[in-house]
């Protein structure tokens, strides 16, 4: 009898997992310490013989974040590729091992254990989830694995870590700029709206701190859960302040509903995001997005033809020609310009020894990536330490600073 | 004043689509005396087959819809037929089969991403205008058809349910499957018909919450167990008490986050739930099918 019921729920999980793996075959897997994409458990002791320079690829690919998670992944692939078409690092080929993190640190955990000790890789890129690299990082650097994080909060890199460096935004950085910016602009009360994961969390932490230093009132902040998808009690409240401007630090699909939603509670003054909003949350946000503002190194585009720099051109026409799309959102390009900055740093070494390209990175001052110049000579493991500034009109991004410096603002206030 | 109207026809707003959602979970136990977890999902899944007959190949409206609609009950029918009922002729404990309806939310759910992608996707609007002023409020006008659609599906399966020679039948054959046999009343069909409606009634909430909110994988995750609880605050199986629990949580929630705290909101919405648990597990509307 026993027997019996052991086979039927041993039948049951059977059949789950077999599900699970057919639905793995598509674009993303479920389980996440199985590598994704294709790749496959043999690929490890390939990094510690110095065939192949090996980076494991940790993202969310499942969850909430699971198309940010996406778009950096076609953001890694397309860089190595490129590079290993020009030689790989020194003559060696790279070769990238994807996970799915699911956004849990202790997923996080798990594969950087597993990339660490079976995978024996020679650098890790991602994960763009804060809190993920936070909880893995150690592990990195306990192993002396070269790290590039993707995600932007401040609250990883203090950590001492040597091995781990960033090649994309801070908010550390964007958030004193933003409320900089605002002071400029004559603007005194602001009402926020944030998320409770680490990233979006430590961002508007920083706001806040960053507005009482320099003398701009923060009136209210109202959080929510991963999931929700109805913020009015939320805008209700921060619309009752008669905030001077709204700043909004979230993640994954909720810029687009929080932004239609808040136009729809009747708020049309200037919102500031806390990064880049995505192609897609535009598009979703359709006329509600119009009159958002942030400061961010990059944005994304519908076409490459959109673009204003040069290198951010290139990049998009390959992108297309490799995927059939535009990058929806700029994790793409931070996975990006992460490999490259490897690949710079595996120049300058001319080895791939890991502890040679760690002491490259420190060199590297003036590399030109798709974020702007890379410079690491701080010794903080930061590589990018400037920030331009948008704002989307009619659905498309425009230079916020002309449309300031046009009287704008004044009118949109007046028009209010 | 204007924030109490803002938070009331939010509040409204959400809680109708939970309450859509609860309509399903209350038919299925109505009518099968089983717990189904995968509303959620088929929200998901309903949202982008509109998505795709509506916003990708121009169908127009009122066709995709009833295309989604017959879809989804079959999607459902399917269900209960390929998994549920295999399980219930195996004997298998009903734990499992709850079991067996989170994975198939999960297989959904991927199974989503697998075909439509992990990218946001815009749904297109259903109605011309951006926003109707209710008591001086801004709404969207796919919510109030919500609220609308919400209401008169709530209704219509009461009245399905109790007055209907087919709901008579479900209802028959949930409570007593063998003399409802040998009263000629197709068990089987009758059951899998059930799921094939709730099934239907979640993708409705789908397509009319799409243009509201976008449609993304994981669109119908929360809104699914929140749907679930308004079931249970409602009564479990009762039609009005879905649409009801929903529009109590719905409040409840937009409440507590527009006047105590937005971090805590959801503390506070499942204290609530678990004080009807423990102190009417019946429900506001005493679904005595709770006791049975």
């Amino acid at each position: 009898m026993k027997n019996s019921m052991f086979v039927k729920v041993a039948t049951f999980a059977l059949a789950l997992v077999l599900a699970f793996g057919l639905v793995a075959c598509g674009e993303t897997p479920p389980s996440s310490t199985a590598p994704a994409g294709g790749a496959t458990s043999e690929a490890g002791a390939a990094g510690a013989t110095g065939a192949e320079f090996v980076i494991g690829n940790p993202q969310p690919l499942t969850g909430v974040n699971a198309q940010v998670g996406a778009a950096a992944n076609k953001g890694a692939a397309l860089a190595v590729k490129i590079i290993n078409e020009n030689g790989g690092f020194n003559g060696v080929p790279v070769r990238l091992i994807n996970y799915d993190d699911q956004g849990s640190p202790e997923e996080a955990v798990k594969i950087a254990t597993k990339m660490v000790e079976d995978d024996k890789v020679d650098a890790v890129l991602g994960s763009l989830t804060s809190t993920c690299m936070l909880a893995a990082g150690q592990v990195y650097e306990d192993a002396g694995v070269l790290t590039f994080g993707t995600g932007t909060s401040p609250t990883w890199m203090l950590q001492g870590w040597e091995y781990v460096f960033r090649a994309c935004p801070n908010n550390g950085v964007s958030m004193p700029l933003l409320v900089s910016k605002m002071k400029e602009m004559g603007i005194e009360t602001v009402g926020v709206f944030r998320g409770l994961d680490d990233a979006a969390k430590s961002a508007a932490e920083t706001f806040v701190e960053e507005c009482d230093k320099m003398g701009v009132e923060v009136l209210t902040v109202e959080s929510y859960t991963d999931g929700d998808t109805d913020y009015s009690g939320q805008i209700a409240k921060i619309i009752s302040k008669n905030p001077d401007v709204v700043l909004c630090s979230t993640n994954g699909p909720t810029m687009a509903i929080f932004a239609k939603q808040l136009r729809q509670l009747g708020y049309q003054g200037l919102a500031f995001n806390r990064e880049a909003l995505p192609a897609d949350t535009v598009e979703v946000a359709g006329s509600a997005a119009d009159h958002w503002v942030f400061m961010y190194p990059y944005i994304t585009y519908e076409t490459p033809e959109d673009a204003f720099d040069p290198d951010i051109k290139e990049f998009l026409e390959l992108f297309q020609e490799e995927y059939g799309e535009m990058p929806f959102h700029d994790c793409a390009y931070r996975s990006w310009d992460a490999i490259m900055v490897m690949a710079e740093a595996a120049r300058i070494a001319g080895t791939n020894d890991v502890d040679a390209m760690r002491d490259a990175v420190v060199e590297i001052s003036n590399f030109k990536a798709l974020g702007g110049v890379m410079d690491f000579s701080a010794g903080n493991g930061e590589g990018l330490n400037t920030l331009n500034s948008y704002i989307v009109l009619d659905g498309k991004y425009e230079d916020f600073d002309a449309w300031y410096a046009a009287g704008n603002y004044e009118a949109l206030k007046n028009a209010g | 004043m204007t924030m109490f109207m803002q938070v009331f026809v939010s509040g409204l707003v959400i809680g109708c689509v939970y309450g859509l959602i609860a309509l399903g979970y209350s038919l299925i136990y109505k009518a099968s005396g089983m717990m189904s977890f995968v509303q959620g999902d088929l929200l998901t899944v309903g949202a982008f087959l509109g998505y795709t007959f509506y916003g990708l190949w121009k169908i127009p409206v009122a066709i995709s819809f009833v295309m989604v609609f017959i879809l989804m009950v079959l999607l459902g029918f399917g269900i209960e037929r390929g998994i549920i009922n295999r399980l219930v002729k195996k004997k298998t404990l009903p734990i499992y089969i709850v079991l067996a309806t989170i994975a198939v939310s999960y297989i959904l759910q991927n199974g989503a991403m697998y075909i439509w992608g992990s990218n946001m996707l815009t749904f297109p609007r259903l109605f011309s205008a951006n926003s109707i002023k209710i008591f001086g409020v801004g709404v969207q006008p796919e919510a109030l058809f919500c609220i609308v659609v919400s209401l008169i599906a709530m209704v219509i399966l009461h009245i399905f349910m109790k007055y209907t020679k087919y709901g008579t039948a479900m209802r028959a054959a949930s409570m007593d499957p063998m003399a409802a046999r040998s009263c000629g009343i197709n068990v089987s069909v009758s059951t899998g018909l059930t799921w094939g409606i709730a099934a239907a009634m979640a993708s409705l909430a789908g397509m009319l919450i799409g243009p509201v909110y976008g449609v993304f994988t994981t669109l119908g995750a929360t809104i699914g167990r929140k749907g679930f609880s308004s079931a249970v605050m409602g009564g479990y199986g009762n039609m009005y008490g879905a649409i009801v629990g929903g529009i109590i949580l719905g409040l409840m929630e937009t409440f507590t986050s527009g006047y105590i705290s937005s971090a805590y909101k959801d503390l506070f919405a499942y204290i609530i739930l678990l004080l009807f648990l423990f102190v009417k597990p019946t429900g506001i509307f005493n679904e005595r099918a709770i006791m049975e």
